[in-house]
């Protein structure tokens, strides 16, 4: 019996008349990695921020560790680390006033030597997070969610604008953390990385789960199994 | 608590590397006090000598640039960059991030204001009050009342081009039809009474006053109402329309 970390239950959240998520149940167990896949728009963040405590669901019921969200958000935020679309940091903060205020507001701290080193921030340390590259923004942002060795890793489209090297290179640090057993959740337009990273995909197509299954089981579903994590995507995602 | 603590010390740290924030808290009022006494120091102001009636004024200044620029449109420009969103993932509560925001405030204000003293003191070997005390209860309950127009800015204002145009926009009023800057009689008559509607207007009368030991006289009454009636309106929008996050 797997443990399981995250139960929606028939969640829904509109933004005015645009239903964003529509009623998307999902099971998410302890120690997997599981992607999102989805259309611009076709509800992966909002889903995703509703995991992360972000956004409040109109209805349906959001489980994130054994404690509803809505009682238990304090204690859920002290335990899972999230990383957003946005770099999302202050303007004149450094890497590592970053990495240091972050550490502050949690009671269970990771050594932040250990975060650096593994992410190899070291050089980057006194710079401010706005005038690096894109992919160590990146890094950077992925360091701030692990600075409470959380059991949970939220990552809102990682390696989206990193080019081929950095996107190999943060995969790299991801998977060191899967090997300790972390539960990572993410989203991602990649259809490479998602078919070789993750364990299971959920595919979100207007609000709806459409799928949701081992990247082989999804291959195997379509064409005898002679296609692609491509043609999945336009299969179930896209509709054609 | 001790989150608490180490976030604003943050903001503060933050504050001191924001140039614009510099600019208008630390130097813009210091140099027009500077330049101002230069020209007006033998002047007199309602029975007032220039420093009685400047001194309160440049602090005013500094008041209005607080709590549009460093406060309203700071906010604005964080919570556009998604700053507050993240920091809601985080255990860090929204009640801490505005206590922060409100120290800076605080601060910012009161070291602007010491500055002001000493160019007033040493520079020009003005008085300093004689009522330290009423200065600063009005210099405080001036900051909090603009404090809470500050966050009417940042509630307005989903993008930070908007704030920094609203900022700038009233800057001019509350600079030049305030009194603060420049006396009213040099004004028209129809501008001198478009004062009225110039809420620094108000903390200018209300700084002269504590500066003049006045605080507490009938003459200050109807300022102080104004300025009460100001916060607890603004309160009530901000309370209404403010959002951490988008």
């Amino acid at each position: 019996m797997k443990e399981i970390v995250i139960e929606l239950e028939n969640i829904r959240k509109s933004y005015g008349n645009v239903k964003a998520v529509d009623g998307i149940s999902l099971r998410v167990n302890k120690g997997e990695v599981l992607g999102i896949i989805g259309a611009n728009g076709a509800g992966k963040s909002t889903t995703l921020e509703i995991m992360m405590g972000l956004r409040t669901p109109e209805s349906g019921s959001v489980k994130v560790l054994g404690l509803d969200i809505m009682d238990g958000s304090y204690e859920i935020k002290q335990k899972i680390g999230i990383q957003l679309q946005q770099t999302a940091l202050y303007d004149r903060i450094k890497v590592k006033e970053a990495l240091e205020l972050f550490s502050s507001y949690y009671d269970k701290k990771r050594d932040l030597q250990e975060i650096i080193q593994a992410l190899g921030l070291e050089p980057y340390l006194n710079k401010y997070v706005k005038n690096l590259s894109g992919g160590w923004q990146q890094r950077t942002s992925l360091a701030l969610a692990l600075v409470n060795d959380p059991e949970i890793i939220f990552l809102d489209e990682p390696t989206t604008g990193l080019d081929p090297q950095a996107r190999l290179e943060l995969w790299n640090c991801i998977n060191r953390f899967r090997a300790e057993g972390k539960t990572i959740i993410l989203s991602t337009h990649y259809m490479d990385e998602a078919q070789r990273h993750c364990d299971r995909i959920a595919i979100i197509k207007k609000g709806h789960l459409v799928a949701c299954d081992q990247p082989k089981n999804l291959i195997n579903s379509l064409l005898d199994g002679e296609g692609s994590m491509e043609d999945v995507y336009l299969q179930y995602a896209v509709g054609v | 608590m001790q989150t608490v603590l180490v976030h604003t010390k943050m903001e503060m740290k933050l504050f001191f590397r924001e140039t614009l924030a510099l600019l208008f808290t630390f130097i813009v009022p210091a140099v027009s006090f500077v330049v101002f006494g230069m020209m007006f120091k033998s002047d007199s102001y309602d029975g007032l000598d220039y420093f009685q009636a400047y001194i309160p004024s440049m602090i005013a200044i500094i008041i209005f640039t607080t709590a549009f620029f460093s406060m309203g449109l700071q906010v604005v420009i964080d919570r556009e960059k998604g700053v507050y969103k993240r920091l809601k993932g985080t255990p860090l509560n929204q009640k801490a991030i505005f206590t922060a925001t409100i120290i800076k405030g605080f601060f910012a204000i009161y070291v602007g204001a010491i500055e002001i003293l000493l160019i007033a003191k040493f520079g020009f070997g003005a008085g300093i009050t004689e009522h330290p005390l009423q200065f600063f209860i009005a210099l405080t309950f001036c900051s909090i009342t603009f404090f809470s127009i500050g966050f009417i800015v940042s509630s307005l204002a989903k993008r930070m081009q908007t704030a920094l145009g609203i900022a700038m926009i009233a800057m001019y009023p509350m600079m030049f039809l305030s009194g603060a800057t420049i006396p009213l009689d040099a004004f028209p008559e129809i501008l001198q009474k478009s004062a009225v509607i110039i809420p620094l207007t108000y903390v200018v009368n209300v700084l002269r006053d504590g500066w003049n030991g006045s605080l507490f006289t009938a003459g200050a009454l109807v300022d102080l109402i104004v300025l009460a009636g100001i916060l607890i309106v603004s309160t009530i929008i901000g309370t209404r329309f403010f959002r951490w996050t988008d």
